[in-house]
């Protein structure tokens, strides 16, 4: 049998905050008429997630970047719309600039109150938002073969994404602290290398087999087999505050998939490196956003990522012209230009204190600029 | 053929049998015996009178609320546990006269990380340089079990067995229930915090001391790390000593179940020891398994605890 490729359909999940439009605040009991009409309007495309404050949307899966962006912008525009008016606003950033997570409420769906009476503190501290990306790959032996290989990118892929440089109003001198958070959680991080298929299998049913989880829904690995769908679920990113930036994200994260699968045609592989070399990019990505530099590990040095970037649209071309999706796979130099979205918010805040504000005027400053963002270019 | 095999470990046992001596570092937290709230700012003198019983046995740690001991290395549990309790009865001794109370524990009851302050030096600025927030909130005590092992390739060999074992001994030393005046749910809160850092929880497995020197390397020669001391693993090997330094264990407020954990760790390395000398090994099991990853979570939980984290007060909690 020859070798089948991939569909590569893309999906996004996106998940965002809800902020009252005159305290900036997050709403920590949002009217529930609000997400009723949200339901009315998309269906089953929109979802809660473990805070009141918080929402989720999902895209279909769709076979080109233009379509996805096309069902993205709709999903997004619904969510603010019916949000404002119920009086509120909607941000896409992974933290909060200062919200405090002690006055946030669980949603009442049995699920979460598992997950809270499981994790206790570790649970509740959860006010975060990610960015989940889907890609269709059929064959379960390949989605697991390019997960392996994938996993040496997580770290640009993140580094492009940060918007969470805050954590209950004070700067944290990271640019994704969303990552920190939740890393604390157990079954996160980068995954295991597995050889097969049967092997990932074997090793989750052994926690199913102990009753420690019910299912793979609860491996939260930075990317992972999905459990629901037959697709490899990229999770490590922070939510984009510009719908522009999460499709760029996307865009690369598929033509990489691409690349990996076309090595394979060509009889070659991403080299693998120490799973401990690997998560030291992810820190720095964590630390550094787009603004620093990751490890070359071919190279043995630390390179500029801005260098990076050039490195890899040059590599995934081939790709993106495949797939159709150049523009958005160019779109990372701009990323890396204008800043990630925790770089603006920390760009925002300073000049707002340089300004003469305080501290709390110039977190609302940035909220205001996180929802400007969000809901810019959806027409 | 069995003669064969007796005579090989033989001559692998008398030429790198370890010495398997222990030494102990626990940390503590100095309080006000009024307020049993943390002094963020102890009177130095505590410090140098501590320094002239014990000399270099005790040192200053991240924040000045704590303070650290250190064994000498022993060859037996008995002398080892001699030491610990001279060190934490001068301590303690020492503290009273400063009117101090000192506790064993790696988070305090209800004390603010924020409002601790840091003994300014080197080490400590450049720690913040890298990690910024995150190393202010290290307000976390734990307990170093050093044991020696004196062929490198076998240290590396133990430390990636042995590492089966670390969420054992964390379930028995657990004593970090609270954070900041709330009972956080988990038994041990430490290795939640301690486990945001970069360089933590569980060593990658290695096949030999060369291919771990190798991978060190490439942090040190990009300029990401200085020394393997920065390597913060559950387990490691010790960059100062021909040790397996076990880190994973929150500090034990009693000195014998200190001992108890440093006991059963030395055991668990002489057993593996000793299957080695059979031609066996413990079973590998990948740490996505055994927890090693993240073990701040439910395994570390001994009974259920009920849910709620009580009245939350405000306060810049990161």
């Amino acid at each position: 049998m020859t070798l089948q490729r991939p569909s590569f359909t893309m999906g996004i999940e996106e998940e965002y905050m809800l902020v009252d439009s005159q305290t900036r605040n997050l709403v920590t009991d949002p009217d529930p008429a609000m997400f009723d009409k949200c339901r009315e309007l998309l269906g089953e495309r929109v979802t809660h997630e473990l805070l009141r404050s918080q929402i989720e949307i999902s895209t279909k899966p769709c076979s080109s970047l233009s379509e996805l962006g096309h069902d993205l912008r709709r999903l997004r525009r619904a969510v603010i719309d019916t949000a404002r008016e119920y009086g509120m606003l909607v941000i896409a950033s992974s933290t909060h600039p200062f919200a405090q997570w002690w006055e946030q409420q669980v949603v009442s769906d049995e699920r979460y109150q598992v997950l809270t009476g499981d994790m206790q503190a570790v649970a509740h501290r959860l006010v975060t938002n990610g960015m989940h990306v889907h890609v269709g790959i059929e064959d379960p032996e390949m989605r697991i073969d390019l997960m392996g290989q994938v996993t040496y990118f997580m770290a640009h892929l993140l580094a492009l994404s940060t918007s969470s440089p805050f954590w209950g109003g004070k700067d944290t001198g990271l640019k994704s602290y969303r990552l920190n958070v939740f890393h604390t959680l157990p079954r996160t991080g980068l995954p295991e290398v597995f050889e097969s298929w049967s092997a990932y299998q074997r090793h989750v049913d052994v926690l199913i087999g102990a009753g420690i989880i019910e299912d793979a829904t609860k491996i939260w690995w930075d990317i992972r087999p999905s459990a629901r769908y037959p697709t490899l679920e990229m999770r490590v990113t922070d939510v984009c505050t510009k719908l522009e930036d999460a499709l760029a994200i996307a865009a690369v994260y598929v033509c990489l998939l691409s690349m990996l699968f076309r090595l394979r045609t060509d009889n070659q592989k991403w080299r693998s490196y120490a799973t401990f070399l690997l998560e030291e990019n992810v820190w720095r990505a964590q630390r550094y956003g787009s603004t620093g530099s990751l490890m070359d590990f071919g190279q043995r040095r630390l390179v500029p990522f801005s260098e990076l970037v050039e490195e890899m649209i040059e590599m995934l071309i081939p790709d993106a012209e495949e797939m159709g999706c150049v523009d958005e796979v160019q779109h990372v130099r701009q990323i890396v230009m204008d800043g990630t979205s925790a770089e603006r918010q920390l760009g925002s805040f300073r000049r707002a204190l340089n300004r003469g504000a305080t501290e709390q005027e110039a977190l609302v400053q940035v909220v205001d600029m996180l929802a400007d963002n969000t809901a810019a270019n959806l027409a | 053929m069995p003669t064969r095999n007796i005579l090989l470990s033989k001559r692998w046992s008398e030429r790198d049998r370890p010495s398997f001596t222990v030494g102990i570092e626990e940390e503590y937290l100095l309080i006000d015996p009024q307020t049993r709230d943390l002094i963020s700012d102890p009177d130095p003198d505590m410090f140098e009178r501590c320094q002239e019983v014990l000399g270099e046995r005790v040192t200053h740690e991240i924040l000045r609320a704590q303070i650290e001991v250190s064994t000498r290395p022993y060859s037996s549990i008995q002398a080892v546990g001699q030491d610990l309790r001279y060190l934490r009865r001068t301590v303690i001794d020492v503290a009273r006269e400063y009117g101090m109370g000192v506790i064993a524990a790696s988070t305090h009851p209800f004390a603010q990380w924020w409002e601790q302050k840091v003994s300014v030096g080197e080490r400590y600025l450049m720690l913040e340089g890298r990690v910024q927030s995150l190393a202010r909130r290290m307000l976390i005590c734990g307990m170093h079990v050093h044991v020696g092992i004196e062929n490198r390739d076998l240290r590396i060999d133990l430390m990636g067995q042995v590492s089966y074992f670390l969420a054992h001994l964390l379930a028995l030393s657990t004593s970090s229930p609270f954070w900041g005046g709330k009972d956080t749910g988990l038994k041990c809160y430490r290795l939640y915090v301690g486990h945001g850092m970069p360089r933590t929880r569980h060593p990658e497995l290695f096949e030999s001391w060369s291919e771990y020197q190798r991978h060190i390397e490439v942090l040190i020669g990009a300029g990401v790390i200085q020394s393997p001391s920065e390597v913060w693993w559950d387990i490691r090997p010790s960059s100062n000593y021909p040790t397996l330094e076990m880190r994973v264990t929150d500090v034990c407020t009693k000195v014998d179940d200190a001992i108890a954990v440093a006991t059963v760790y030395v055991c668990l390395l002489r057993m593996l020891y000793r299957l080695r000398t059979k031609n066996q090994k413990w079973r590998s099991y990948l740490p996505f398994l055994f927890g090693g990853k993240r073990m701040a979570g439910p395994t570390v939980r001994l009974h259920r605890v009920p849910a709620g984290l009580g009245e939350a007060q405000p306060g810049p909690v990161f």
